[in-house]
């Protein structure tokens, strides 16, 4: 009977989840005047390879793609280096401050992005940065999210490790990544997770901070859908599919990795 | 190993960044900037015209940049302007000329003209006067019409066939049109209404203008839509609702309604026929907006602005804009332009044009908008109108769902504007 209600529960969850994203493949394949037929029609009447095609002519998409692809790559790994590097600095070093430098640093948090978006673009301006990938790859490179739960975890571990680490005559570069690293892979995994997310889907930093063809990254590119007129579901839907394909790819051979780290960063 | 491995990818991103940021090209052509709103499937007839111009004028060449919705393109001018780093050239809206021409952020199309000459009087006497008059501030040209469109009534030409009814000529005519349309199944449900409006600023827009109304005083210093008029308006839309029951509405679009049979009838811009059409199985009818006190429909669409600049060879750049705006607006461009995205042509020589005739002889819904625009009007100009717009918006909204009845519901919007009125003359 337990056993059966968490079944119950796991499959409603399991739709819930899939239901979006079954949608959006279902779509692809529709006709503009199926899309949004109400009631919702669940089965195409034909399968319209031909959106597929339409949708990846309509914009550059192969260039998008790249741009996306390296920009996450490189936000990703730029992100977890500095969260690593600062959250350790904040969970075992003692300075005057820290923990006003601390706050501070949480407080950028709270300060919703598109506050903020127009002094950047000055400050970009003004590093000649804008429309470069350095507009698209520096400002995320750190990331207050990661350096807090880095320092959190990095905090929960025995002081006795650090400090025999040290006896041994270990640097504190040494100590992060040959002792704190192997252990805290999930920790790492989280912060990279997040970072991937954020600027894999980041739409209005780009919008804003690039502006020629070369730069755009998917959500920008999806955006050529969608007009004063309406939105052409059929067609964002299909790329919205073949740009989410390899993602899931990489999913499949990451699998394990990304779940331990959905464990441990205990959000989304 | 693992710094190794760090270092090693840090050195391919440095590496691929740098690659791929060089991409800048050097030869000397003058190179403009052109920001823009259209979505596929328009930005296709956009690029072949430029592709064109290009071939035509080899020591220009244009950088077309697509930036989403117009909305997404007025975020991306405020974080430019300021920055000192604006395109050469946008498209805009009056509101937006508005607001920049008083910075001295764009440079007044009329300038251009006299000092490097190209549009002659002649070429300005063929763009329809609306536009001119649109575009124009104290008798000086600011911007250049480009991508324009003017209101019409949508209808569904089988389901009026089939209830013997014709497209409602005024708006006594437009309620018992609706009333005939709307029609119910055994059980008292309603499966189709005889007309269909997004709950938002746009309806009470139209109706206002038909009914003769005027948004602001003379002076556009004071609002004035909570007027009898306007509250007749207001009133005029919730009854269709809720007294007589016609008519439907929703925040989405009404496209699939329409295509569904759903509504019989809805009020949107001309070039929307171009996505409208691919959904309809039925034969689709086009009119003018019924009249109330008087015959008229409200433009749409943007223009063309040139923005100043202070760095060096400015002037060239305005002058490649100007020669730009010249070659687009032309009789046989503006007729490109307007087949194939059906948007209105700019000029009224257009409709002499060989090819125009030929179009319009075998797509007459077209010729029905490029009528209207003999007695079409125009948003007014203010700077606040895009908030002007969510206000009223909320108005309708409020009194479609009983929070307010109409007259409070103008009253409240009206007052708030004129707040914000007091607030910008400061």
């Amino acid at each position: 009977m337990k056993k059966f209600l968490i079944y119950f529960i796991l499959t409603v969850g399991a739709i819930l989840m899939m239901g979006p994203f079954l949608w959006m493949v279902i779509s692809s394949f529709k006709s503009q005047s199926e899309v949004l037929m109400m009631p919702p029609k669940w089965i195409p009447s034909t399968l319209n390879f031909k959106n597929y095609s339409e949708a990846w002519t309509s914009a550059p998409f192969a260039r998008y793609f790249l741009n996306s692809i390296f920009v996450t790559i490189a936000n990703t790994i730029l992100s977890v280096i500095t969260s690593a590097l600062a959250g350790y600095a904040f969970a075992i070093f003692r300075f005057k401050g820290k923990d006003l430098l601390f706050l501070l640093f949480l407080g950028t948090m709270m300060i919703p992005m598109e506050v903020t978006l127009i002094p950047n673009y000055f400050i970009l301006k003004n590093l000649g940065w804008l429309d470069t990938f350095f507009a698209l790859i520096v400002p995320w490179s750190a990331s207050v999210f990661g350096i807090f739960l880095m320092r959190q975890f990095f905090k929960s571990l025995p002081k006795e490790l650090f400090e025999s680490a040290s006896i041994d005559g270990c640097t504190h570069w040494q100590i992060l990544w040959k002792i704190v690293f192997p252990i805290s892979k999930p920790v790492f995994i989280s912060v990279g997770l997040f970072s991937m997310i954020g600027s894999w889907n980041a739409f209005l930093w780009p919008l804003i901070m690039t502006s020629s063809e070369a730069m755009r990254t998917i959500p920008v590119g999806l955006s050529t859908f969608t007009s004063e007129f309406g939105t052409r579901f059929h067609l964002m839907m299909a790329a919205a599919t073949f740009t989410t394909v390899p993602i899931i790819i990489v999913y499949l051979f990451a699998q394990k990795y990304f779940v331990e780290g959905i464990a441990t960063g205990g959000m989304k | 190993m693992l710094q190794n491995k760090i270092i090693k990818i840090c050195i391919i991103v440095t590496f691929f960044t740098i690659f791929l940021s060089s991409c800048s090209n050097v030869d000397k052509k003058v190179e403009l900037t052109f920001w823009h709103s259209m979505a596929d499937p328009k930005d296709k007839v956009l690029n072949s015209l430029i592709n064109d111009f290009e071939k035509s004028h080899p020591h220009i060449k244009i950088h077309c940049q697509y930036f989403g919705t117009y909305d997404d393109l007025l975020l991306k001018l405020s974080a430019s302007i300021p920055a000192g780093n604006p395109p050469d050239m946008s498209q805009v809206y009056e509101n937006w000329t508005t607001k920049f021409k008083e910075g001295g952020i764009i440079v007044p199309i009329d300038d251009l003209i006299k000092e490097y000459g190209g549009l002659t009087k002649e070429d300005l006497n063929d763009v329809y006067p609306i536009f001119i008059k649109n575009n124009s501030y104290d008798n000086v040209l600011w911007t250049f019409p480009f991508n324009k469109s003017i209101y019409v009534f949508y209808y569904n030409a089988s389901i009026f066939r089939e209830c013997g009814v014709l497209p409602p000529k005024n708006i006594e005519e437009f309620l018992d049109v609706c009333k005939k349309l709307t029609k119910k199944d055994k059980t008292g449900k309603i499966v189709r209404y005889g007309f269909g409006f997004r709950a938002n600023v746009d309806i009470f827009a139209i109706l206002y203008y038909l009914r003769g109304g005027k948004f602001f005083n003379e002076k556009e210093t004071v609002a004035i839509f909570n007027d009898k008029a306007g509250k007749e308006v207001l009133q005029f839309i919730v009854d269709l609702v809720n007294k007589y029951k016609v008519a439907y509405y929703t925040k989405d679009y009404l496209d699939n309604d329409f295509a569904s049979g759903r509504v019989a009838s809805f009020i949107a811009t001309n070039p929307h026929r171009t996505y409208l059409q691919p959904l309809l199985s039925f034969k689709l009818g086009v009119a003018p907006l019924p009249k109330w006190n008087i015959q008229t429909a409200p433009l749409a669409g943007t223009n063309l602005a040139v923005f100043s600049k202070k760095e060096r060879g400015a002037k060239i750049k305005q002058r490649a804009c100007l020669e730009f705006i010249k070659w687009l607006t032309s009789t046989e461009n503006t007729v490109r332009w307007a087949i194939g995205t059906s948007y209105l042509p700019i000029r009224k020589s257009a409709l002499k044009n060989e090819v125009m005739r030929k179009h319009l002889q075998e797509q007459p819904l077209d010729f029905i908008a490029i009528k209207q625009l003999d007695n079409a009007v125009c948003d007014p100009r203010v700077k606040i109108w895009q908030e002007v717009r969510t206000y009223i918006g909320e108005a309708v909204e409020k009194a479609l769902l009983g929070k307010l009845t109409a007259s409070e519901a103008l009253d409240e919007a009206a007052k708030k504007v004129n707040q914000l009125l007091i607030k910008e003359s400061k």
